[in-house]
């Protein structure tokens, strides 16, 4: 890990990532590819335009002896607003994946920011969910285009023994201004507390994923990975110590930005499934590779509730120019 | 107050004081069924072990029935395995969990009995067992896909199989009816107060029989096992359960005295 290249090294996550590896020992060089020309600007960081065909970037990958690439254009995490995982991103991996796949590259590891949103919330799930249980798509985003992405950089694994392929599935991320549907509910002055229901609930810590994306990087490890935070956490768990009413675990839809504005507790949008049935996973295949989390649930329930939602959608679009 | 919270649930959502084995229903357990046990000592005292019992009446007492003697002689706690379809519903799902029991789901069997030894209780015959007709009383339905095998297999622990006498006559069954595209068994008691009735049972006396272990040869861990291996042990656990089912009910004097 000396020559990096990332991509989304404009969202929050990648933002938070380049910080981390710019500092990390042994690093030499960290390019960040975004859809078009930024005019973001972090320290050490040199930004340019993804190329647009899979042969200019094998070409840019040659040029600069890229040997890691870190992909985070799919990562959620967004500032505020919804900002999924879309097409445009899932075309730009299925490219970034034929790319590094070529032969005669330098590029050695692979790792894409996928999310445990992979793994329905519904009542049928597991405790927690391991690697090896088939997420099933069930039709919504973001995990119809992630699992899209998922596809296309196991794709690159068959094709390219020399390439090594991580996926690591990350859990709702907090602290560092990132944001998600728990962090939403959980960040209103008074907390939706769905009747009748205790969901399971996990977040991962910026810090956490960002030191898991390098760890993955650096072992330059191959297959699937969950990453999240130590620990499981029930919602009513992370309710205590603040006050929460009891709600029907209804989503507020198109009520939601207007709900929050007047601090009426709800559940806002993409939560409702979260908070009845809730998700889980089991980072024991990662935590058996080497990796420990720092932050525990506790921690990031505090992170989550302490950062209060940007308003509306402006800042977001600010935040990733050309998306 | 936050200390409380987080000691009131085990991550199956298990509560320790499980809401089941409250005082009035410890009460039904010992003065309404008389449960009465033989064989406890083939529930082994540590280790994991698959229990597989037989699944019948309206509202069926089985499960819990399991659960509260083997607390209670083995002092040990039993999970059992439910369909998942009950967590759907507010408070079901949360109750159940709370009494001990887990969703149905092959990792969180494996969870259980490789992972944390545990003892685990499921009913191989699922629904058919509860609505079967009447002509059926006391037969044990098919055995699914023989899907518990291969659980207790692929985990390396052995099956214990417990067999239940008594229980279809807590809840008679005088015939079934099809509604919305699903068997409903119409008991006594619904026939004569309406719905609620289902949830009354007669004082029948229940025994409980528990079989001689079924430990296996094969390796654990394996990603699959030969489907007539499965199936071969399965209907053998099935046959063997139906003989003592038989046995029971010939030695029964009274339904009510057992």
């Amino acid at each position: 890990m000396e020559r990096i290249l990332v991509t989304g090294a404009t969202t929050p996550l990648g933002r938070h990532l380049v910080r981390r590896l710019i500092r990390e020992p042994g690093v030499q060089y960290v390019v960040g590819a975004e859809p078009r020309a930024s005019t973001e600007w972090i320290e050490g960081l040199e930004l340019i335009e993804f190329p647009s065909d899979a042969r200019e970037l094998a070409d840019l990958l040659r040029d600069e002896a890229t040997d890691t690439i870190l992909h985070c254009g799919m990562a959620p995490g967004r500032s505020g607003g919804r900002a999924w995982a879309r097409a445009a991103d899932v075309v730009g991996t299925m490219r970034l994946c034929a790319a590094a796949a070529q032969s005669g590259l330098p590029v050695r590891s692979l790792v894409l920011a996928s999310d445990t949103s992979v793994y329905p919330a519904a009542p049928y799930a597991p405790l927690r969910w391991r690697e090896t249980d088939a997420p099933v798509p069930d039709g919504t985003e973001p995990a119809a285009s992630l699992l899209e992405a998922e596809d296309y950089a196991r794709d690159a694994a068959a094709r390219a023994p020399h390439l090594n392929v991580a996926i690591l599935r990350l859990a709702e991320l907090t602290g560092a201004g990132l944001r998600g549907p728990l962090s939403d509910a959980l960040a209103q002055p008074l907390r939706p507390a769905p009747i009748g229901y205790d969901p399971a609930v996990q977040w991962l810590h910026a810090d956490d994923a960002v030191d898991a994306l390098a760890f993955a990087a650096r072992l330059e490890l191959a297959g699937v990975y969950n990453v999240a935070s130590a620990g499981v956490l029930r919602w009513r768990e992370a309710l205590a110590g603040g006050s929460s009413v009891p709600v029907l675990p209804v989503e507020a839809g198109f009520a939601g930005p207007w709900l929050r504005r007047l601090g009426v507790p709800h559940v806002p949008a993409g939560a409702g499934s979260l908070l009845r049935f809730g998700r889980a996973v089991d980072t024991a295949k990662l935590c058996d590779a080497g990796w420990t989390p720092k932050a525990d649930q506790r921690a990031c329930a505090a992170a989550a509730s302490s950062e209060a939602p940007e308003q509306g959608t402006a800042t977001s679009r600010a935040a990733r120019p050309g998306r | 107050m936050s200390e409380l919270r987080e000691s009131s649930v085990d991550p199956w959502g298990r509560a320790p004081g499980r809401s089941l084995s409250s005082a009035p229903y410890r009460a039904a357990y010992r003065h309404w069924f008389r449960v009465a046990w033989e064989g406890i000592e083939h529930v082994p005292r540590q280790g994991g072990a698959l229990l597989v019992a037989n699944h019948a009446g309206m509202m069926p007492v089985d499960g819990a029935i399991v659960q509260q003697g083997i607390e209670e002689e083995r002092r040990r706690s039993v999970y059992s395995l439910a369909h998942h379809g009950f967590w759907r519903f507010p408070f079901v799902g949360r109750l159940l969990a709370n009494s001990g029991a887990v969703v149905g789901h092959p990792d969180n069997a494996q969870r259980l009995l490789a992972q944390e030894r545990q003892l685990v209780l499921v009913f191989p015959e699922g629904s058919k067992g509860p609505v079967k007709p009447p002509s059926e009383r006391y037969r044990l339905q098919r055995f699914g896909r023989g899907g518990f095998v291969e659980t207790a297999l692929r985990a390396g622990v052995p099956i214990v199989p417990i067999v239940l006498c008594g229980t279809e006559d807590t809840t008679p069954v005088l015939a079934t009816v099809g509604l919305l595209g699903q068997r409903v068994p119409i008991t006594l008691q619904s026939a004569l107060f309406g719905p609620l009735g289902a949830f009354l049972h007669l004082p029948a006396r229940i025994r409980v029989r528990v079989l001689e272990p079924v430990r296996f040869e094969e390796p654990s861990g394996l990603d699959g096992y030969p489907r007539s291996l499965v199936m071969d042990r399965s209907e053998a656990i099935r046959e063997r359960m139906q003989a003592a089912l038989d046995d029971m009910l010939l030695r029964r004097k009274s339904i009510w005295s057992g």
